[in-house]
């Protein structure tokens, strides 16, 4: 269980958002409305005057590394100068205190589990977009975070990256509290339970993503739903057993 | 292949004047080298004291420019408070002091009657005119072309995988150690080559605040310019040893950064 109440007066967000636990909640809302700074003070990066509880531990005042929140962003941010082993067996060293020969071997069927073992000896900068973006979930997820941040996570995917991934994402949210700030109203749907829509700064609509996205209330979500006809058409169970 | 592609022509006449400028001097200056002479000139005592203190004392330098240098840089890259500016402009106040003015603000601090001299004579230390002070001289003047170029590094955006070192559960120090250090390595390498070019070139300052004693504090550069009056042909052949010191460092750096 999540429960978050911050305001951040610098950037106008003041907000209050609780996640119950195996729930998966969507950001939504226009640039500027405030989804990065939210996950930003939820991690840690940025401090906020409120209060945030994890599994009713006050996390507010601890240093970002100290909170057991993963974060996958749009860009993997997989570290250079490390091959993609190095890459997953960090957060086995430095989150859950593997020593390093245990921390390889342990990234070594992390990375199995993500069907891409036969990437251990890359670098980033050898692995296309989707790999890299598969191996970032992995090392986010070898960290064995109580809470997910996901920060647009398939925007930057090339079309064809995008499905795997998306099924990846998937098997991971399962069962797993989450937050994923995304733009495509198919993620909302597919990724996340329920929907928050964010305007200027503010929680506009709070609601299970197929109700905001059927009946949206908000101006940014009716703009939304203008923009995907095929959310009328769709059978929205269909596609989500189609997808699993 | 292009030669100042899409530039309009007439700019390659500045151009090419400001590469003369540089290489008309190194070209003279080869010309004059007594090739023949060239091993026993660079084996005198003389040259042979000046080259080891100059090696000895720039690579000293570099270590303390890098020990202080690389933590300063990494303050002032991602600090935000009032008087920053005016903090980097000190620290980077000797690029555009005259030398010789360092070596007096060396002095006044570090002298006999300075403002830390006394302290320190009274601990027992002396530090002007000893090979100590050649050291603090090329580490004055050569601090802040480590400290520019690693700041100007630190600053493209490597806060993000910092971001992500910490959400991995990597304390301050850990993420310091194993990201931020390893990503701006090879500028940490660029800026170490040129803190010891300019530590190896040093002359007003050291010569000001060190003095020119053989063997204790005078470095090549004080060489070259003492042997300048007493034989020519001697100072030529120590010139042409910094030149090959220089450019190699400088091609060190350059290519690497082109392979890139």
């Amino acid at each position: 269980m999540m429960e978050l109440t911050a305001s951040v007066p610098s950037r106008s967000l003041e907000v209050e958002i609780a996640v119950a636990d195996g729930e998966r909640v969507a950001l939504l809302g226009p640039n500027g409305a405030g989804k990065s700074t939210t996950l930003d003070v939820i991690a840690g990066f940025l401090p906020a005057s409120g209060s945030l509880l994890l599994d009713e531990v006050a996390l507010d005042g601890a240093p970002a590394h100290r909170r057991p929140i993963g974060l996958l962003a749009q860009q993997p941010l997989l570290f250079p100068h490390l091959d993609v082993l190095g890459n997953v067996a960090f957060p086995l060293e430095h989150r859950r205190g593997l020593g390093r020969r245990e921390a390889r071997r342990t990234a070594l069927t992390q990375l199995a589990d993500f069907g891409v073992e036969h990437l251990a000896g890359r670098r980033p900068a050898q692995l296309s977009g989707g790999q890299a973006q598969r191996v970032a979930l992995a090392r986010a997820l070898a960290a064995e975070p109580r809470l997910l941040l996901l920060d647009e996570p398939l925007a930057a995917l090339d079309v064809t990256a995008v499905p795997e991934m998306r099924r990846a994402l998937r098997a991971a949210m399962h069962g797993r509290m989450g937050v994923v700030v995304t733009h495509d109203p198919l993620d909302a749907l597919l990724l996340a339970d329920r929907a928050i829509v964010l305007e200027h700064g503010r929680i506009v609509e709070d609601r299970p993503a197929v109700d905001v996205l059927t009946a949206p209330r908000s101006d940014f979500a009716r703009a939304l739903v203008a923009q995907s006809p095929w959310l009328a058409v769709a059978d929205l169970d269909a596609l989500r057993s189609r997808l699993a | 292949m292009s030669l100042a592609a899409g530039l309009p022509r007439w700019l390659l006449i500045p151009a090419a004047l400001g590469a003369a400028i540089v290489l008309v001097p190194i070209a003279g200056l080869l010309g004059r080298v007594p090739w023949a002479r060239l091993p026993e000139l660079l084996t005198t005592e003389a040259s042979l004291d000046a080259l080891v203190l100059s090696v000895g004392t720039a690579g000293v330098s570099t270590l303390l420019c890098l020990l202080l240098g690389v933590p300063l840089a990494l303050v002032l890259a991602r600090s935000a408070f009032r008087g920053l500016a005016l903090l980097r402009a000190i620290v980077l106040l000797p690029l555009v002091l005259p030398p010789v003015v360092g070596g007096l603000a060396l002095l006044a601090a570090f002298g006999r009657n300075g403002l830390l001299g006394e302290t320190l004579e009274l601990a027992g230390i002396r530090l002007a005119f000893t090979s100590v002070a050649v050291v603090l001289a090329q580490v004055f003047v050569s601090l802040p072309f480590l400290v520019l170029s690693l700041e100007g590094a630190l600053r493209l955006g490597h806060r993000r995988y910092e971001q992500v070192a910490a959400s991995l559960g990597a304390s301050p120090s850990v993420t310091l150690r194993r990201v931020t250090l390893p990503l701006v390595l090879p500028a940490v390498g660029a800026a170490a080559v040129l803190a010891f070019a300019r530590a190896l070139g040093e002359f007003g300052a050291t010569l000001t605040f060190a003095g020119s004693y053989q063997g204790t504090t005078r470095t090549l550069p004080l060489e070259i310019y003492l042997q300048r009056e007493v034989d020519p042909d001697a100072a030529i052949a120590l010139s042409l040893l910094l030149v090959v010191v220089a450019v190699a460092g400088v091609l060190l750096t350059t290519v690497r950064r082109a392979s890139r």
